[in-house]
Parts: structure tokens; C-alpha cells; sequence
């Protein structure tokens, strides 16, 4: 049974793909890669259980793409911001065939990996400064969150499973993205206290995340508690990159995640 | 059948048909046959042996390709069971009266020969209804190809290398100087080492290591197929003109191609990965396991090479295509089989496909 479209190219960040709904949508999910991820190779195997089953059938999905190693993430989190105002009406603003219904989404859910985490919270708090009303209907499901900072090292030895990594290795990329994951970075302390500040104004309940999930054998992100994010799941046997990667039905807890927080 | 197919159809035309080079393509190859402009549409198509083919006839020839390309995701969606084999009036009109002119069926049967838009064509006319192998294993597998494919879209780096592939020269180089260049260490260590592309060569050189990684998500979805072999042949097929080219001009230096990369990477110094850690992060790194690692990659990218160069991923396709024929019918007395033929590498002082001087490039 098809239950979405197959994959549409979205003219926004690099390689962003959605998949939307045939029927009745009502929801939408973003998906925002970390680090040298990529839209969908970030997710492995995510975008098949979405489409193989009726549990998202009234979800449009995107997987959104950036170039990790080009911009500032406060620059990347300006022109997400820019498209999540966009995808709120997908057939208006040309994403998706005018024979499709306009999109009046209930729920948007943002799942984040790593430094995506620190671009969607730093996009939110954009998009407040512009009292975007869509900010009501969301949550986010953040994986391995670098929000409290990274290893640079670390985060650097995770380049290369394709040999495009191994080019960059040889070339010697320097990464500057990797100065603002700095534990204590400006980049990580502005997004940590105008969370704070916009939390003690009793408003701002979408810069709280619904689901924060830590890996077991986390090396790269520091795992802290941040503002007044609900306690963190702990994902066992599983590292950085793996912690938001559904490979078999053995491991489907990320699936069952976002599926939680669409309820 | 699938209940979506139109929109499934829609949602792919609107991708690959309705707008950029397939439109114009459309648009002018309707053009030339409405006008029955046919010496005009022969010499645009013919093969460049018969004539070296210049900037602005290279372009309007690109184009054609991604018209056919779109008609042959077509055919690989049919098998996927995505689109209904019984096309609606408009899109079948168009199709059987493109793919049948004299000489746009040369180009894609003889010149530069293609299996999937002989299929479409073949089966439109005929008829013929296909039910899908494993349908909803193919549906999901038909999602990944064509996320695998999108990898490849808007790369320009990837654009040099195929144009060099396809024997178009850009400036003064051609396939030949990013072939010398793989064989060189030092150069394609210092190539990599550059902080800006500075000309087609090293541009395509980019393009050669990410086309390598579209192989590699491209043969994930290879292994996936195994038990739809048609729909793999299919996804294969549509792949093959280049992985024909690869394969008789390239293969053969692919083993040093990937030790000089190997060498590449021995070269990296320890101060280069180890000079931003503090102590801590220093201690816990291991810069043997990182290069370890770095040569794991490139050794799985020669499998990869290796695996999806295999020119026996066409039997599937080419005996559905003799057993339908066989079965139906020859379309009309005189048509044969479309033959392939592997086009053999220009020597030094024979011309090649075509040529772009790099304003026209850009």
C-alpha cells in the first residue's frame, strides 16, 4: 500500500527530500542531519519504515540537508528558519504539485542529530523573534544533542564512511564549524542563555524538547542536561552515530520515538 | 496495480519532464518532427563519428539524453510497479511518436545504445501489461534508487566527470588528463591538497570520488533487489551507458587510481589531524586506527567498482526484452533488437564526441 509520494526534491537546503502524505495530512516531521551527515543517509533505514507503514500515513516527512562544513550555524539556522515558514504551506510556495491540498498541519515535530540540534533550537528562537504562530504546534525529538557543545577531535574522526571523507582527509579540511561546537563556545552559551531567558518569561514551551535521547557510548556531545528539557532517554550499546539509526526492526527504538511525540 | 500511478506519473514529470533540458528537448524534437525537419534531427543525432559535435549541438544533445532518461525511469518505475504499464492517452501519444522517429530510435538503439526506452516503446505500442516482482519490496526499492540518483543531481564536480566520460573535451582536457591524474600520487595528493578546483580536471577528479559514492549507495540498492532481479537489471540498465564507458576506458586503472589514494592518505602528517586536541583528546585519538580507517573506505570503493561494473546485470533485462518479443512480436518487419555496442576510446589525433571551451561550460 502507498500511503506518500515518492521522494520530492525541495528547493531549499542541499538535497532536502519530503515525502507527503497521499491522504488527509495532518502532521508534519522534519529530520535535520548533524555534522557531515547528509538528509537521508543520516537516517539509514528511517525513510523506509516511514513509508512502509500506516503509522505515519497522515505525516508529510522531509528530510532536510545543509552543507555542514560551508556556514556558521547561526547562518544555517537563518535559512532554516526561512523554510519552515515556507513548508508550512507546501503547495502555495511550490514544494510540493498544485494538485495536491494545501498543508494545515496539527503538529510539527522536529527530529535533530547532533548540531542539528543546536540549528533547529537556534531556528525556533528565530522564528519567535518573528512571533511565527506555527511555534504553538511543535516539538522536537533531539538525538545526541550537541546543544551543550562537542569533541572536535571526536566529531572529526566520524568524517569518512564514504570516499568523500577520505578526499576531505587528505585535503586536510579543517572544519571550521567544529570551533563553535567548543564546549563553551559563544555559539553553545547564546543559544543556552536566551533559552534560559526566554523560559523564565513563563512562555516558550517549544524551546523545551518533548524527547532528548543519549547514546551509552557517547564520545563526541557532552552530555548534560540543558534548560528544562524532560530527563533523557539512554539508548544502550549505541555510539554518536548510531543512536538515531533504525537498522533492523531489532532496533527501532528512534521510530518509536518520533512516533510518541506525533501522538 | 498501484491506485497512484498518475500521480505517481505526475510526481515524476514534474521532476524530470516538465521543466529544464527534457522540456527543451521535448520541445524541439516535436518541433522538428511536426515540421518533418528529418535532416535536421539526423545530423543533430547522429554519432560523432560521423561528425564532431560542437557547443551548442553537445547542449541540445545532453538534453535528448535527459529526455530519455526520463522516459527510462519510466520504464524502471513500471517495473516497480509504481506506474501502471497502460500510460494514459497523452503521455503514450508522446512517447511512441518520439521514440519511433527514425532518428531519435538510431540515437538511443545504435548511436549510443540504451535497452529501457526500446522496452517503453515496445511494450506502449504492444500493449503490454507487467505485474510487478515482490511489489512492495519493489516500491521501496524504486524510493531508494531514486534517492541514490538525487546524490548525483546539481553536482558539477559530477557533471565534469561524466562529460569527460562521454568523450566531450572542455578546454584542453579531456578523460585522458583526469586518468593521468589518478595515476600520479603526488598529483592527485597536491590536486586534493588545492584550496580552490582550478580547472575541469580537477574538477572532474572531485567528481570521479562522488560519483564512487553514488556507486556505493547505488550497489546497497543492488543487494536490496536480488530477489526482483528484473527491477535490478532495470535500476542497473539505466545506470549502464556509463558504467559501459567506465568500465573499457577506466577499469583498468582503477587499482592504481585507489593505491595512489592509499599513498595519498599515508601521506597525511599526524601534526595535520592531531594539531586542534588538547591533551585529553589526543590520548583517547588514534591517529593508526583513523588512517586504518581512511583505507578501509577506499578498499570497500573498489569493491564497489568492481561489483556494480559487472556487465551481466543486463541479462535480466535483455531476455525480457527477447522473450516479450518473441511472444508479441517484432513491432515491424525491419526492426531488430537494439544492439550495444561499446564504443571504442578515441586515439591520440581522432576526434571525440565533442568539444566545450570552458565559457561555454560555465
Amino acid at each position: 500500500m502507498q500511503y506518500h509520494t515518492l521522494p520530492i526534491p525541495i528547493s531549499a537546503g542541499h538535497k532536502t527530500q519530503g515525502f507527503f502524505a497521499l491522504n488527509g495530512p495532518k502532521n508534519l516531521v522534519v529530520f535535520v542531519h548533524g555534522f557531515l551527515g547528509s538528509a537521508i543517509d543520516t537516517w539509514c533505514n528511517f525513510q523506509e519504515y516511514i513509508i512502509d507503514t500506516d503509522k505515519f500515513k497522515e505525516t508529510d516527512v522531509v528530510f532536510y540537508g545543509y552543507k555542514s562544513l560551508r556556514m556558521q550555524t547561526n547562518n544555517q539556522a537563518l535559512i532554516l528558519m526561512d523554510f519552515l515558514n515556507k513548508i508550512q504551506q507546501p503547495v502555495t510556495n511550490g514544494f510540493i504539485p498544485a494538485s495536491f491540498p494545501e498543508r494545515n498541519y496539527e503538529k510539527i515535530v522536529f527530529v535533530a542529530h547532533s548540531l542539528g540540534s543546536i540549528i533547529v533550537r537556534r531556528a525556533l528562537l528565530n522564528a519567535n523573534q518573528q512571533n511565527e504562530d506555527w511555534l504553538n504546534k511543535i516539538r522536537m525529538v533531539l538525538f545526541a544533542p550537541a546543544h551543550n557543545g562537542a569533541r572536535a577531535a571526536a566529531l572529526a574522526k566520524e568524517a569518512g564512511g564514504l570516499i568523500l571523507g577520505v578526499a576531505a582527509y587528505i585535503a586536510r579540511y579543517k572544519y571550521p564549524v567544529l570551533d563553535e561546537l567548543d564546549i563553551g563556545s559563544p555559539t553553545i552559551t547564546n543559544l543556552r542563555n536566551d533559552t534560559e531567558k526566554l523560559l523564565q518569561t513563563g512562555k516558550g514551551n517549544f524551546a523545551k524538547a518533548h524527547t532528548v535521547v543519549w547514546a551509552e557510548l557517547e564520545k563526541v556531545v557532552d552530555n548534560q542536561p540543558f534548560c528544562l528539557d524532560p530527563l533523557p532517554k539512554l539508548i544502550q550499546a549505541k555510539g554518536h552515530m548510531e543512536v538515531c539509526k533504525p537498522f533492523s526492526q531489532n532496533f527501532n527504538a528512534p521510530v518509536d520515538y518520533v512516533l510518541k511525540a506525533l501522538l | 496495480m498501484n491506485d497512484y500511478s498518475d500521480l505517481n506519473i505526475s510526481t515524476l514529470s514534474g521532476e524530470y519532464r516538465e521543466k529544464g533540458p527534457a522540456l527543451q528537448a521535448y520541445k524541439r524534437l516535436s518541433r522538428f518532427i511536426e515540421k518533418e525537419n528529418n535532416q535536421h534531427l539526423k545530423t543533430l543525432l547522429r554519432h560523432h563519428n560521423e561528425g564532431t559535435v560542437y557547443a551548442d549541438e553537445l547542449y541540445q544533445r545532453f538534453e535528448v539524453d535527459d529526455l530519455l532518461e526520463y522516459y527510462s525511469l519510466l520504464q524502471v518505475a513500471i517495473f516497480a510497479g509504481y506506474i501502471s504499464p497502460q500510460l494514459h492517452a497523452d503521455l503514450k501519444t508522446e512517447i511512441i511518436c518520439l521514440l519511433d522517429n527514425p532518428s531519435v530510435k538510431k540515437y538511443y538503439e545504435v548511436n549510443y545504445p540504451c535497452f529501457l526506452p526500446s522496452l517503453l516503446r515496445y511494450s506502449l505500442k504492444r500493449n503490454i501489461s507487467y505485474t510487478p516482482e515482490h511489489p512492495e519490496l519493489s516500491q521501496k526499492l524504486f524510493n531508494e534508487f531514486m534517492l541514490a540518483n538525487r546524490s548525483l543531481e546539481n553536482e558539477e564536480d559530477v557533471e565534469y566527470f561524466l562529460k569527460f566520460l562521454d568523450y566531450v573535451s572542455i578546454g584542453n582536457y579531456d578523460l585522458s588528463d583526469l586518468i593521468e591524474l589518478l595515476r600520479d600520487s603526488e598529483r592527485l595528493s597536491h590536486a586534493f591538497n588545492k584550496p580552490q578546483k582550478e580547472n575541469p580536471v580537477e574538477r572532474s577528479l572531485w567528481g570521479f570520488i562522488k560519483y564512487t559514492d553514488f556507486l556505493t549507495r547505488l550497489k546497497e540498492v543492488l543487494i536490496k533487489a536480488d530477489p526482483a532481479p528484473l527491477l535490478q537489471s532495470a535500476m542497473w540498465e539505466y545506470h549502464s551507458y556509463w558504467f559501459r564507458i567506465m568500465s573499457n576506458e577506466m577499469k583498468k586503472f582503477f587499482h592504481q587510481a585507489f593505491d595512489n589514494l592509499n599513498k595519498a592518505i599515508a601521506q597525511v602528517p599526524r601534526e595535520d589531524i592531531v594539531m586542534k586536541m588538547n591533551e585529553e583528546e589526543e590520548e583517547e585519538f588514534s591517529f593508526m586506527a583513523q588512517q586504518q580507517h581512511m583505507i578501509h573506505v577506499v578498499s570497500a570503493a573498489r569493491e564497489t567498482l568492481e561489483y556494480v561494473l559487472r556487465d551481466d546485470f543486463v541479462n535480466p533485462v535483455r531476455n525480457y526484452h527477447t522473450s516479450t518479443v518473441i511472444r508479441h512480436g517484432t513491432e515491424d518487419p525491419i526492426q531488430a533488437l537494439p544492439q550495444f555496442k561499446t564504443k571504442h576510446r578515441k586515439r591520440n589525433g581522432e576526434e571525440g564526441t565533442g568539444s566545450l571551451d570552458n565559457e561555454g561550460q560555465e
